[in-house]
């Protein structure tokens, strides 16, 4: 199991970037669109309007000058592409393959990399804990809560959001988000899709 | 991903999975609080079990079941002593949990925990077995036969459900308010004696004896005189009036060696002969009197509950 893990993160890391200047912010999921690569990360990683430049880094250390171009504060999530256009893979960038999230059941094993507190191309793993919206008596009721979560059991910090997790075949199941009581918060693939498709939903953030 | 390791990786997790799903079958949400439910393990037909800390009321007591369907339970009885709690429900609701080996249990072992709160769906949480040991004692004074912590995290709801092996079976009941550090479960066996006793009296029974004891050591003289291989046994410092020990005609200054076959040299030695099922029972105390072995015969009382 230990030396399959590792093989699994180090495949995922060419589809894991740091979002936001020198360091600073959250991670990203690469994927590809139309032949080209563009980059899904949190509205609130991404903290900017449409337009805003918004620095990109690979997890080599390659920095790709990018542009918001779409946020959704609906689900946090944020659609960033890189200028000047960068092809399909580069060598430093390798687009991910979404996860088709329906199959997923708690009990399945997952892995997560992002750079919690500034630590570049962290992994952690974990389980699927559940599927849906917080269980009421968790948290008290607000927007978020109602959201179609995939909630894992497993450690996630500042510095994760925007990055990805992943089942074990290395397909992206979510985009890390948030942490509530110690039980980690990932937007389903099915949000991704959602983002791409219908850009007249988008809410600015 | 197409390697054989990566293959085992996808196996483990698809197993994983099935784990979950299998032990979930026999597990229900209990509201038994104010705020979040808890878990509870349909144990036997009609008894769910589940963590006394979790069970704050008596009366308007339902679970949840896996379809969704909510139904009313009784509060069948409770043993705080070991934090747990048996509810009564209707037969055939649900199919009875499957139980895994406990005794084959390493430290490193994987395991999960599982929960329901509502009727969305199973909850589940993945680690290591980090401790097995023997028998223990909480400080509610319960006897746990077998000390099994693991490194999962019991998130809120997780308390009074179920730890499962890779097949999805039971090993005991995570306890929230005994997981000190680790998550701590309480083992089949524990489970299965206080079941025993909650179905049938609503109560755990222990014995009662009705005797203060102090240890005190033998002159060698004396033990190689009697043949006792000990240094020493219990010394009856204080009988109660009207008590099995005074009935049975214990005697202030009697040195309890044995009782019911099994040595006692501290306190809790006795404690753990009557823990057992022995209310009702007549044990024979083995002792030194006036310098002479004797055996004195004692029916076994009901220890006064809430003692």
């Amino acid at each position: 199991m230990g030396t399959s893990l590792s093989a699994l993160a180090e495949a995922v890391w060419p589809s894991v970037v740091r979002v936001g200047p020198n360091g600073t912010g959250g991670a990203g999921v690469v994927l590809s669109r139309g032949g080209g690569l563009v980059v899904v990360t949190n509205a609130h990683v991404a903290r900017g309007s449409p337009g805003d430049r918004i620095q990109v880094m690979s997890h080599t250390g390659v920095i790709y000058p990018g542009l918001i171009e779409r946020t959704d504060g609906g689900r946090d999530l944020a659609l960033l592409t890189l200028e000047p256009p960068v092809g399909s893979s580069t060598g430093h960038l390798s687009p991910a393959t979404l996860a088709d999230v329906a199959t997923l059941r708690p009990g399945h094993l997952l892995i997560a990399v992002g750079h919690p507190y500034g630590l570049a191309n962290a992994v952690t793993a974990g389980v699927v804990q559940s599927l849906g919206p917080i269980a009421s008596g968790v948290e008290p009721v607000i927007g978020w809560q109602q959201l179609p979560w995939i909630q894992a059991d497993i450690r996630l910090a500042p510095g994760n959001s925007g990055g990805p997790l992943c089942d074990m075949q290395g397909r992206v199941v979510g985009i890390n988000t948030m942490v509530a009581r110690g039980l980690a918060l990932a937007i389903p693939a099915s949000g991704i899709r959602a983002l791409f498709r219908e850009p007249s939903e988008a809410i600015p953030a | 991903m197409s390697n054989p390791q990566s293959q085992n990786l996808l196996d483990l997790s698809n197993q994983l999975a099935r784990a979950v799903a299998r032990g979930a079958e026999s597990i229900v949400a209990v509201h038994a609080r104010p705020q979040l439910a808890s878990t509870g393990v349909h144990w036997r037909d009609g008894f769910v079990v589940t963590t006394n800390g979790t069970v704050r009321r008596d009366r308007d007591v339902a679970v949840t079941l896996p379809d969704g369907t909510r139904i009313g339970a009784a509060v069948q009885g409770r043993d705080p002593a070991t934090d747990l709690a048996v509810l009564k429900v209707a037969g055939g609701a649900l199919p009875v949990a499957a139980f895994g080996d406990a005794g084959a249990l390493r430290p490193g072992h994987l395991v999960l925990a599982l929960a329901r709160v509502d009727e969305t769906g199973p909850r589940a949480a993945f680690g290591a077995v980090s401790v097995v040991a023997g028998a223990w004692r909480p400080w509610g004074g319960g006897e746990i036969d077998r000390l099994l912590q693991s490194d999962v995290n019991l998130y809120p709801g997780f308390g009074g459900g179920p730890l499962v092996d890779t097949e999805g079976q039971v090993l005991g009941i995570n306890s929230g308010r005994l997981s000190r550090p680790y998550t701590t479960t309480l083992p089949v066996q524990t489970v299965n004696r206080v079941l025993d006793q909650l179905a049938s009296h609503g109560y755990v029974r222990r014995g009662y004896l009705g005797a203060a004891m102090q240890p005190v050591r033998l002159q060698e003289q004396l033990r190689s005189r009697l043949g006792i291989d000990r240094d020493g046994g219990l010394l009856v410092s204080t009988i109660q009036s009207d008590s099995p020990s005074a009935a049975g005609g214990l005697l202030v200054g009697d040195v309890v060696l044995a009782i019911g076959g099994k040595p006692v040299a501290e306190p809790e030695d006795v404690l753990k002969v009557l823990n057992g099922d022995t209310a009702g029972r007549t044990l024979a105390l083995k002792l030194v009197r006036g310098g002479r072995l004797e055996t004195v015969d004692v029916l076994i009382g009901e220890r006064p509950r809430g003692h």
